[in-house]
């Protein structure tokens, strides 16, 4: 009778801007007829399945841990096929649709496992759909609300081009944090999306970009780019809104996209300040902000679930305000807004 | 019971975040029968990298963005505030050229065509914007600035 074998491995992840590193958290599955065994890769990439086998069994990533589930479009199963043999599998996903998977899969890991500076997990009824197509988006991402208990219909929704472009993981990956923030602020309502409904959109989107841009920098930056998301840093896209700390949005830009929240936590006055795109690219900062001192789980846990509009932020960021801020230091800022 | 099922049902789908996206194109065009060429000025001297040049009827696109939320988003004269040039000239093949001066510059060319000018190209209230598509959720807008023979005959 042939030898029992453990299937093991290690699975890399190529990112667009750190380049390969390993995948954690993510699920391998093997399969032999009907014994299937899984098991979770460390931090390190690794992983080791529970049971063994005699003879040849399949891999694959399964793409979803018990939290979230990403789905290959609306409906089905995201996975990554890997081999039918008594072997190790050590696969380097370099680039494609399984990367592309791969950089949801790691913000949604961050956001439900990870390290998210004191912010809300997302706790939802049934289990996150986040559904990933392969296809040109007219949006980024979006948030549909986690109302469906029977989780038939996503909860989120992420599209990996623009214009015919491949975004890059590092926007992927914020993306999915921007959605899920979306999920976690509608929890944080007293009740759920029937409050959150009377938020006003420059709340709603505004909190998400903070969220966005912080987790995303966290992210990076643990990952060696020491200056992501910082007001000097720029990863040659220009829409996407963690760039330069997004300190060169203004009023015309669009009004619900806003900095708000981005500027209370920062210490940086972006006004005069020029943030320099490329050679023929260069904007100027216009938004006056003499804030900082507030933290993003502080706003979140503090105060975030009676705001619904900016009258409401700029009282209650009044009524929490840290050491050194003034009152009129935040109208100040408000007032851009 | 009807009316109280259709209003949570509405507040459901009024609750999904904000799926609007646009997509806006600055473009430069030039009904003109001359080659035309822009020049960027800094302290006297061009700079060279944002120099435009359009040929006789003709139009280029300056920049596109495209991105979630209502826009209307990045346009060109926007995307050229960080460089704080004090004037621009729009130069024609025939030698003829118009003088634009930049947003709080005074300067001594009484010709030269002042920010609140309404056709001063640095000025965005100069520019049209014009809605190419517009979708329940996604809005398309060009933000153009044209240079007419007007212009060619008001140049000197």
């Amino acid at each position: 009778m042939p030898s029992k074998f453990t299937p093991s491995g290690r699975i890399i992840v190529n990112d667009t801007q750190v380049g390969n590193f390993p995948l954690a958290g993510a699920k391998v599955r093997t399969r032999r007829w009907f014994e299937v065994h899984e098991a979770i890769t460390g931090l390190d990439g690794t992983f080791r399945a529970s049971g063994t086998y005699r003879y040849d069994f399949n891999y694959e990533i399964v793409w979803e841990r018990a939290q979230f589930d990403i789905r290959s479009g609306t409906f089905g199963q995201a996975t990554m096929n890997g081999p039918n043999c008594k072997c190790s599998w050590n696969p380097t996903i370099q680039n494609g649709l399984q990367r592309f998977y791969a950089s949801i899969f790691r913000g949604a890991h961050r956001y439900f496992f990870g390290n998210i500076d004191g912010l809300r997990r997302p706790m939802m009824v049934s289990k996150m759909k986040i559904s990933a197509y392969d296809t040109n988006g007219e949006s980024n991402g979006d948030n549909w609300g986690d109302w469906d208990n029977t989780g038939l219909t996503p909860d989120i929704r992420i599209w990996r081009f623009v214009n015919s472009r491949e975004r890059g993981t590092d926007e992927i990956f914020s993306t999915t944090i921007h959605e899920i923030a979306h999920s976690t602020h509608i929890q944080l309502m007293n009740a759920g999306l029937i409050q959150f409904a009377q938020v006003s959109k420059v709340i709603v989107e505004s909190w998400a970009v903070a969220v966005q841009w912080h987790l995303t920098s966290m992210e990076y930056r643990e990952r060696g780019i020491f200056n992501y998301g910082a007001p000097n840093y720029f990863n040659g896209v220009d829409g996407f809104r963690v760039n330069f700390a997004y300190q060169y949005w203004d009023r015309t830009l669009n009004d619900r996209y806003t900095s708000v929240f981005i500027d209370m936590l920062d210490n940086f006055n972006q006004n005069g300040q020029i943030f320099i795109f490329r050679p023929t690219f260069a904007i100027q900062g216009v938004v006056n902000d003499p804030v900082s001192g507030y933290t993003i789980s502080g706003i979140e846990s503090g105060f975030l679930k009676h705001v619904y509009g900016l009258s409401s932020l700029r009282q209650l960021a009044k009524a929490n305000r840290p050491g050194g801020v003034t009152d009129n230091q935040i109208d100040v800022l408000i007032d851009n807004y | 019971m009807k009316y109280k099922c259709l209003v949570i049902l509405v507040v459901i789908f009024q609750s999904c975040t904000d799926q609007f996206s646009y997509k806006t194109t600055s473009i430069l065009g030039n009904s003109t029968s001359y080659f035309v060429m822009i020049n960027f000025y800094k302290s006297g001297v061009v700079y060279q990298p944002n120099t435009l040049e359009i040929l006789n009827s003709n139009s280029a696109i300056l920049l596109i963005d495209e991105n979630d939320g209502n826009g209307k988003g990045l346009v060109y004269p926007k995307s050229i505030s960080g460089f704080l040039f004090d004037s621009l000239t729009i130069e024609f093949d025939t030698g003829k050229k118009s003088v634009h001066y930049n947003s709080g510059v005074i300067g001594q060319n009484t010709y030269a065509l002042n920010y609140n000018d309404t056709r001063n190209f640095f000025n965005e209230a100069n520019w049209e914007w014009i809605t190419t598509s517009k979708k329940r959720k996604r809005s398309e807008y060009e933000f153009k600035y044209e240079i007419t023979e007007q212009d060619y005959l008001n140049a000197k």
